[in-house]
């Protein structure tokens, strides 16, 4: 009997009958008991809070038998082997400048060889950060390091060049964090405060304001990083092929449990491409296989869907909507009792993530004969499926952690210090452009010059529709909106063109490339 | 085969060449032992494992229709008297009283993944008996007002028992999705089906009434929208003097949702009923019953195995479906192992037993029971049982058959015990069987502080609740026919007898104990005197009543029947023969965490590759750690924001101190650009698995996303 104090200050709010019934379980049966155990004083209570809440029985009674009971915790769920959650989520802490660099000059400093001795026998045993031996060793080491440090952060702008205060600092703040391992008591406020610490204050946070220009290579092109990438040393070959093979000691199991109606979703770091290539390749050799990558950058469901009919049904014909083709695929499959491997790299891609796409994927998960090996690699991929669709897709999880660089996966990445040359994207333009008519090529010409007239102009927000016409009927290119709206969907399909709505409800065009690159264009429009 | 490196094609289709196409897909063929070869023994175990999950999934399958054969019966009732005076003849047309549209409201509770399978049962129970037309709307088919009409035109109409054989289907779906068209449709359909020139099959259908109601079941209303809901609701209001409509509602929250949904305009439209459905919690504990509390199948699971499936029922999804993979999971691992060879029954299993050979022995022999169970022995028997294989036999078959009579007996003693403890106060040991099973499982029982709780509770119980409890113990126990518990019953039922007996003597009891005391204190006496009698008398135990002392009597008796009959299981030798207890293997299957995979992988990599320079004792990061683990653990020391430039002077320094060599200028600037395609390797993946993403708020910075693992 929690503190009936507590109990009177309750907010009381108007539960219906039905409501609370639907949501408890089995109360039933205790109601009873408890009532003749209690002591006369609670049901005293009892009769208070009845008049209290001026409700029915039945809800008061519940609430007063919900507090009696402890609340029970998962106790299997937890595996204690494993990474706690509290490691994997907790909050910000704060970070001083040149936090990193120290770090790094310690870990130089540590880079002593040793001597290799005999092997661990357990493996996926120790696994304990060594956190509280980390902040010591950075304390006493900070004084070594300190000149470096406070080098450095002259250039930093912001920080002052003061070199004994970031030192106490770090005193108190590591010794925050040893005590944040101890006691929970004591932890409490000192999160509190590190938490408002950390969110509050500086706007942008202690970072210095050096820039990557300083670099020799500033930016690096995509066929730049790959030709040096090669030279790159491959370290840790012979462990990696171990876990390579164990994986694969693993691939009749898959088949094992793919037969038996589960789809194997393989999660871990590290590209998992060569080990569904082998499992592709090796295993299931002789049947009808469907690879999607689901890291392309431009890949739909709709893709998905219209290969699967096109190519692997061989049906010639279209579908009104994404449900029909569903349906379809369900007939087709259900009637031939064919099978259809599906492997899905990255099934959390960025355009694979909405709801939708994910809901239509668990449906073709459900048809029977079509089996699903999927992957993913997001931090935060679950979290694309509810239950309900989680539920569908029968997954059975392996970890398949496999260190393999991301390479393929990556490739189509705007990294921020890969330079997006821009190459690409105006070949496409001239080999469009080169398969249209003349006067098609002048409507686009109009738009471009429009737009390199006003590329000064920050709030340009594109060239509306009746602008154009206009000038395209002056200079006899096109003779009816309907021929203007043709051209413009042309473009649209090719991605040559983006419309945006203005405020005033306008149609407005816009070509989405930079200045330089359409004065490029403009200048040698057909080489 | 290649699939990488397109930039203009991301589905890719293989097909085996003609000719070479593989047969089905058989889980037998992937049925094999270590080494990878099937063997007489794998096709066994395969068999066995078939056979049981057969008729595991036929019973649950049974027990799906039959847990809500109540709340269907109801609703199906409900649902034929919707519209008593319904007609289309125009003389006896009688004017509808009012525009309410009949709805049934279906409260199915929050376990999603269930629902598909309840609502294809009501809608074959509605098709059976009430109507050919009923017609399934689900949330994500409706996003618009000609989704729904065209869906349930679609399914009205497309119905094939009504049509003839020339309508074409194609023809359905050219029909503009109209209510006018399914008016049209109706009338037709019903003077067709009242035409006597009926094929035989149709006769069938008429135990349908002359106007069969047109059935919408919407299966998750909260998912529908909710402008689309309710210009559908006041459209079909409007014709119901053509139309019998009824509205069968999937609820999964509560009915609240409705008012949520629907203005009061639109809901005074409908009247409503509400049913509700069995909680998935009464689902589950009689699939618990009807798979594992039985012994019609040899398989269980044990403890932890049981508490993990338990546990994510409880806490995730309330969902018994994703409960019965679980358990389909376990069976297909247990019968993978060597151990699964003897999980059958125990005719079969003796047969097995005989025919095994050494090393499957050898397996046995290494479970931990059965060397427990050897070290018991004295040395003669411990060489026997180790060395001698024909004794080893005799050895399994009996102690197999002293688990096969265990479980015969286990689960109504267990059932007898829940009878007596479910109602004390504070449940002590669990409100529900599957709780005191799992305690079962655990440990001897006996042992446990919740049982010797609800024995000291029972020791205090009044006369009138220990006579229930008891017979409810009796009732139980009857129960289970197949299980040879008379003796226990006959013994029960007798101290019942004899506590109904003792009704009249419970007067006398309480003359007997007032005499002596009177006579003491007659005397005068001192005070110090006074005090020790007292005293003494205090110490001595007081006297029992007799039904105190048949009460004991009686719960004494269970106390022993509970201690011969619950051991836990995983004291008995070769329980590992039936029981699945590898519960790490779940987990890791079905209850995985990707995310602290990922972290663990790039905070140790240690953990994944056994690569001793890799080990580190103090926080800091050695130099041969692959590179993205690098990246990651610098990144950890940043706040908010990350500067790039400092990023990569950071990894250059660090990854840079392994390979001290030459001063060499040009070869320096070949390793810095090496290196720096490293680091921007490493940041795009961290970007890729979504630690870091770009941000303009300063230049060349990236932002942390995640603030766990420092």
């Amino acid at each position: 009997m929690a503190a009936p104090t507590a109990k009177r200050s309750m907010e009381v709010k108007f539960v219906g009958d039905e409501d609370v019934l639907q949501h408890v379980v089995d109360k039933r049966p205790t109601l009873r008991s408890n009532s003749r155990t209690a002591k006369s004083s609670s049901a005293q209570r009892k009769a208070g809070i009845l008049h209290l809440t001026n409700q029915d029985q039945d809800s008061s009674d519940e609430e007063e038998d919900g507090e009696e009971e402890s609340i029970q915790h998962p106790t299997a769920l937890v595996d204690q082997k494993g990474v706690a959650g509290s490691e994997v989520y907790s909050f910000k802490t704060p970070k001083r400048t040149g936090q990193m660099t120290r770090l790094a000059e310690d870990s130089v400093k540590n880079q002593t060889p040793k001597p290799t001795s005999g092997k661990t026998p357990v493996r996926r045993s120790a696994r304990k950060p060594a956190k509280k031996t980390k902040a010591s060793h950075r304390a006493s080491s900070s004084d070594e390091s300190e000149s470096d440090e406070s080098g450095e952060s002259d250039s930093s702008g912001g920080e002052e060049p003061e070199p004994v205060r970031p030192k106490k600092q770090q005193a108190a703040a590591t010794g925050t964090r040893k005590r944040r391992g101890g006691g929970q008591e004591e932890v409490l406020p000192e999160m509190v405060e590190q938490y408002f610490h950390a969110h509050g204050g500086a706007k942008a946070g202690p970072t210095s304001d050096r820039t990557l220009s300083k670099l020799q290579i500033p930016r690096m092109d995509q066929a730049r990083l790959q030709s040096a990438l090669q030279h790159a040393p491959a370290a840790h070959i012979q462990h990696m092929q171990q876990l390579y093979q164990e994986h694969r000691s693993h691939f009749h199991k898959w088949m094992l449990q793919l037969s038996n109606g589960f789809n194997l979703l393989l999660y871990g770091l590290g590209s998992k491409r060569v080990l569904i290539d082998q499992f592709r390749s090796t295993v299931l050799r002789d049947t009808v296989q469907m690879v999607v990558n689901g890291y392309f950058p431009s890949i739909t469901v709709k893709h998905i869907l219209n290969s699967i009919t096109e190519e692997v049904l061989e049906h010639t014909g279209s579908f009104r909507s994404v449900q029909d083709q569903l349906t379809f695929i369900k007939d087709a499959f259900e009637e031939t009792g064919e099978e259809l491997f599906l492997f899905i790299h990255n099934i959390d891609g960025p355009m694979l993530r909405s709801e939708k796409v994910q809901a239509i994927l668990c449906q073709l998960a459900q048809v029977g004969g079509v089996r699903i090996i999927a992957t993913i690699d997001h931090i935060n991929a679950p979290l694309i499926w509810d239950q309900n669709k989680a539920s569908r897709f029968n997954w059975l999880w392996y970890d398949v952690t496999s260190y393999e660089p991301y390479v393929e996966e990556t490739s189509y990445e705007n990294s921020l210090m890969v330079q997006q040359s821009g190459v690409l994207a105006l070949s496409s333009l001239v080999h469009v452009l080169r398969s249209l008519t003349p006067n098609a090529r002048g409507v686009f010409h109009l738009l471009a010059q429009y737009q390199l007239e006003h590329k000064d102009d920050s709030s340009y927000i594109g060239m509306s529709f009746h602008d154009l016409y206009q000038r395209c009927r002056e200079k006899f290119l096109v003779h009816s909106h309907l021929t203007l709206r043709a051209q413009l969907t042309e473009f649209k399909d090719h991605k040559l063109i983006r419309t945006k709505k203005g405020s005033d409800g306008v149609e407005n065009l816009l070509i989405p490339l930079d200045g330089a690159m359409l004065a490029e264009y403009m200048e040698n429009p057909m080489s | 085969m290649s699939t990488s490196g397109s930039v203009s094609k991301a589905c890719f289709v293989f097909k085996p060449k003609a000719g070479k196409r593989k047969k089905k897909l058989n889980p037998a063929d992937y049925f094999v032992n270590e080494t990878g070869a099937k063997t007489e023994a794998t096709r066994e175990r395969y068999d066995t494992y078939q056979i049981l999950w057969e008729d595991m999934n036929k019973d649950i399958d049974a027990l799906q229709t039959d847990i809500h054969k109540k709340v269907f019966d109801d609703l199906v009732g409900y649902v034929g008297t919707t519209h008593p005076g319904f007609s289309l003849e125009e003389g006896t047309k009688q004017k509808v009283s009012s525009n309410e549209i009949p709805t049934a409201a279906l409260v199915t509770g929050v376990n999603m993944p269930d629902h598909g399978m309840i609502f294809s049962n009501l809608t074959s129970l509605l098709q059976d008996n009430i109507t050919p037309y009923v017609a399934r709307l689900q949330a994500k088919d409706c996003s618009a007002m000609k989704n729904i009409m065209s869906k349930v035109i679609m399914q009205f109409m497309g119905n094939k028992d009504l049509l003839d054989d020339d309508d074409d289907e194609v023809q359905v779906k050219r029909i503009s999705p109209t209510m006018p068209v399914l008016c049209g449709w109706y009338a037709d359909a019903v003077k067709r089906s009242q035409s006597p020139n009926k094929s035989p099959s149709k006769k069938r259908k008429s135990s349908y009434g002359q106007y069969p109601p047109l059935v919408i079941v919407m299966e998750d209303l909260e998912g529908f929208p909710a402008q689309v809901l309710q210009d559908f609701i006041i459209i079909c209001s409007q014709y119901l003097s053509r139309l019998p409509l009824v509205l069968v509602f999937g609820i999964a929250t509560t009915v609240t949702a409705v008012h949520t949904l629907l203005p009061h305009s639109v809901s005074s439209l409908l009247c409503m009923e509400k049913f509700q459905a069995q909680p998935s919690t009464e689902y589950l504990s009689q699939v618990i019953n009807k798979t594992l509390l039985t012994t019609k199948y040899p398989f269980k699971l044990g403890h932890r195995v049981f508490q993990l499936l338990l546990d994510m029922f409880l806490y995730h999804d309330f969902s018994v479906v994703n409960f019965i993979r679980g358990l389909q999971f376990a069976m297909i691992e247990h019968f993978f192992s060597d151990l699964g060879m003897l999980c059958c029954g125990a005719k079969l299993s003796a047969s097995r037993v005989k025919a095994m050979d050494h090393r499957q022995l050898e397996a046995i022999r290494k479970s931990p029971s059965f060397r427990r169970h050897v070290e018991l022995q004295k040395p003669q028997e411990q060489r026997d049982l180790l060395l001698n294989d024909k004794h080893t036999k005799e050895v399994f078959i009996s102690l197999l058959k002293g688990l096969d009579s265990y479980h015969g007996m286990c689960y109504p003693i267990m059932h007898c015990l829940h009878a007596l403890t479910s109602s004390l106060p504070r449940h002590p040991l669990g409100k529900q069987l599957r709780e005191l099973y799992s305690l079962v499982l655990e440990s001897n029982v006996w042992e446990t502080q919740g049982y010797k709780d609800a024995f000291s509770l029972l020791r205090l119980m009044a006369r009138d609740d220990l006579v229930s409890v008891l017979r409810q113990c009796v009732e139980r126990l009857q129960a289970w026919t197949e299980s040879d518990v008379s003796e226990v019953i006959m013994e029960v039922q007798t101290y019942k007898a004899q506590l109904a007996s003792l009704g009249d003597g419970s007067q006398e009891e309480q003359e007997e104990p007032d005499e002596t005391p009177k006579e003491r204190l007659s005397k005068t006496t001192k005070l110090h005197d006074l005090q020790n009698r007292l005293r003494e008398s205090a110490k001595q135990k007081k006297k029992l009543t007799k039904y105190e002392v048949l009460r004991n009597k009686i719960l004494d008796y269970l106390d022993e029947i509970f201690r011969t009959h619950l051991p836990s299981p995983t004291t008995l030798p070769l329980h590992e023969v039936y029981y699945y207890d590898r519960v790490s293997t779940l987990r890791r299957h079905m209850n995985a965490a990707p995310r602290a995979a990922i972290q663990t992988a790039l905070s140790n990599p240690h953990f994944y590759l056994q690569d001793e320079s890799l080990k580190t004792e103090d926080g800091t990061i050695p130099n041969t750690a692959p590179d993205v683990c690098i990246a990651y653990k610098l990144h950890l020391e940043c706040g908010r924001l990350i500067n790039l430039y400092d990023w990569l002077q950071a990894f250059v320094m660090l990854v840079h101190s392994g390979d001290e060599n030459g001063t060499d200028s040009s070869k320096q600037k070949k390793v810095d650009e090496v290196l720096q395609a490293r680091f921007i390797r490493a940041v795009s993946e961290l970007q890729f698995l979504g630690f870091i993403k770009p941000t303009k708020r300063k230049t060349d910075h990236v932002a942390r996303l995640t603030w766990g693992g420092c």
